[in-house]
């Protein structure tokens, strides 16, 4: 066996062994991506959560001042209506889940 | 120079990026952890004040409005033409506050990190041609499983704090839903206050038909906003710490799941053209 055939028989080795590690790897590198996906999705839910929670507060702050109003008028005027639909707000505000809403964002409800 | 030892060199500089971006992430995770126990450590002193405050409030809702309401029922104007409301009792007279405390516990810290082994180097002799090339083929193959392993440690690290980025944000959530309830509890009961201060200077003995209906009207609106309180006070204790206790344990699972830092194995990077051209020209 002369040093080309050497060379010859030693990449064929070489070849075979590539081709037998090759399914290995490949499976692997699916586990990454997927782990990399895994990644960003969690980058986009915090994003999300983070917007999400924002507007919530904002609309909370805005529907509170609402209510707040409303039963001013109401004890001014001594109107129980007006009572009873800022009330009835109140509690509608108080039945959102916030922290059932951002869950939910990552467990991908 | 050499095309496999560059390739298999190349794969081990960037598990070497990877490991250290990951150890940047690391870092950044532990000061969030950090920014995390601080947060649960000021949400409990919090719970504990609203706690506080909360039974604070029901005891004056249960006792002083609740007798001011009471009395002002019990005046009887307006010759009993009004209807006869019964006040019931639903202010629980003793709301204990919540027991926080182990909630979190220690095992915040993480894995030290490990020690880097880079490659070496190895000769080859003339005749270890053939063993050289599969050494070669195994270099680039351990250069590769490297390159993975950093990788996917780096992609962890990444994660983990996605993950505790996730929990502050839940507890930025928490922290705002208990000073928004406070602040509206204050608000309600700064209008009850008023309205028990109006129901108290109603006692006399004649009321103009307009004055008595204003003043059945407003006994009615004290009335539904203290029972508004009472269930707002009530009912939202235990989701919100349950809440709290959620995140608090999803941080310490975050915690448990860390990678440590990989370690390089050797990966035993020949000089694959210098091998070869040394062993043809000799």
């Amino acid at each position: 066996m002369n040093e080309i055939e050497v060379l010859k028989f030693a990449y064929h080795v070489f070849d075979n062994y590539a081709n037998h590690t090759q399914e290995k790897i490949t499976e692997k590198d699916k586990e990454l991506a997927q782990l990399a996906i895994a990644c960003q999705k969690m980058k986009e839910i915090n994003k999300i959560s983070c917007t999400y929670s924002k507007n919530f507060f904002e609309q909370r702050e805005v529907t509170i001042k609402a209510v707040m109003n409303a039963l001013d008028t109401a004890i001014e005027m001594g109107d129980t209506e007006i009572a009873d639909m800022a009330l009835k707000l109140l509690d509608a505000e108080d039945e959102k889940d916030l922290i059932g809403t951002l869950r939910g964002f990552k467990e991908g409800i | 120079m050499g095309f496999f030892d560059s390739k298999a060199d190349k794969m081990n500089e960037m598990a070497a990026e990877f490991i250290a971006e990951g150890d940047e992430l690391k870092r950044e995770y532990n000061n969030l952890s950090v920014q995390a126990k601080n947060k649960s450590k000021e949400l409990e002193k919090k719970f504990r004040a609203e706690a506080k405050y909360k039974n604070q409030v029901l005891a004056e809702l249960g006792n002083d409005i609740h007798l001011s309401l009471e009395r002002f029922q019990n005046l009887d104007i307006d010759n009993h033409i009004f209807e006869n409301i019964s006040l019931e009792s639903t202010v629980a007279a003793n709301h204990g506050e919540h027991n926080f405390l182990n909630i979190i516990s220690s095992g915040m810290k993480l894995a030290s990190t490990s020690v880097k082994m880079m490659p070496t180097r190895t000769d080859f002799g003339l005749l270890g041609i053939v063993s050289a090339l599969i050494n070669n083929a195994e270099a680039e193959d351990n250069a590769y499983r490297n390159h993975q392993m950093a990788k996917e440690y780096m992609y962890k690290m990444d994660n983990a704090v996605e993950q505790v980025k996730n929990v502050l944000i839940g507890m930025d959530a928490i922290e705002k839903l208990v000073r928004d309830e406070h602040d509206t509890i204050e608000k309600l009961m700064n209008k009850i206050r008023k309205l028990k201060s109006t129901l108290d200077s109603a006692d006399k003995s004649d009321y103009a038909q307009a004055e008595a209906d204003y003043l059945k009207s407003i006994y009615s609106i004290a009335k539904k906003i203290q029972e508004s309180l009472n269930r707002k006070i009530v009912d939202a204790n235990g989701k919100i710490t349950a809440d709290y206790n959620n995140y608090c344990s999803e941080l310490k699972s975050i915690n448990k799941g860390l990678p440590s830092t990989p370690a390089l194995n050797d990966g035993k990077t020949a000089k694959w053209l210098e091998l070869i051209g040394g062993s043809i020209m000799s």
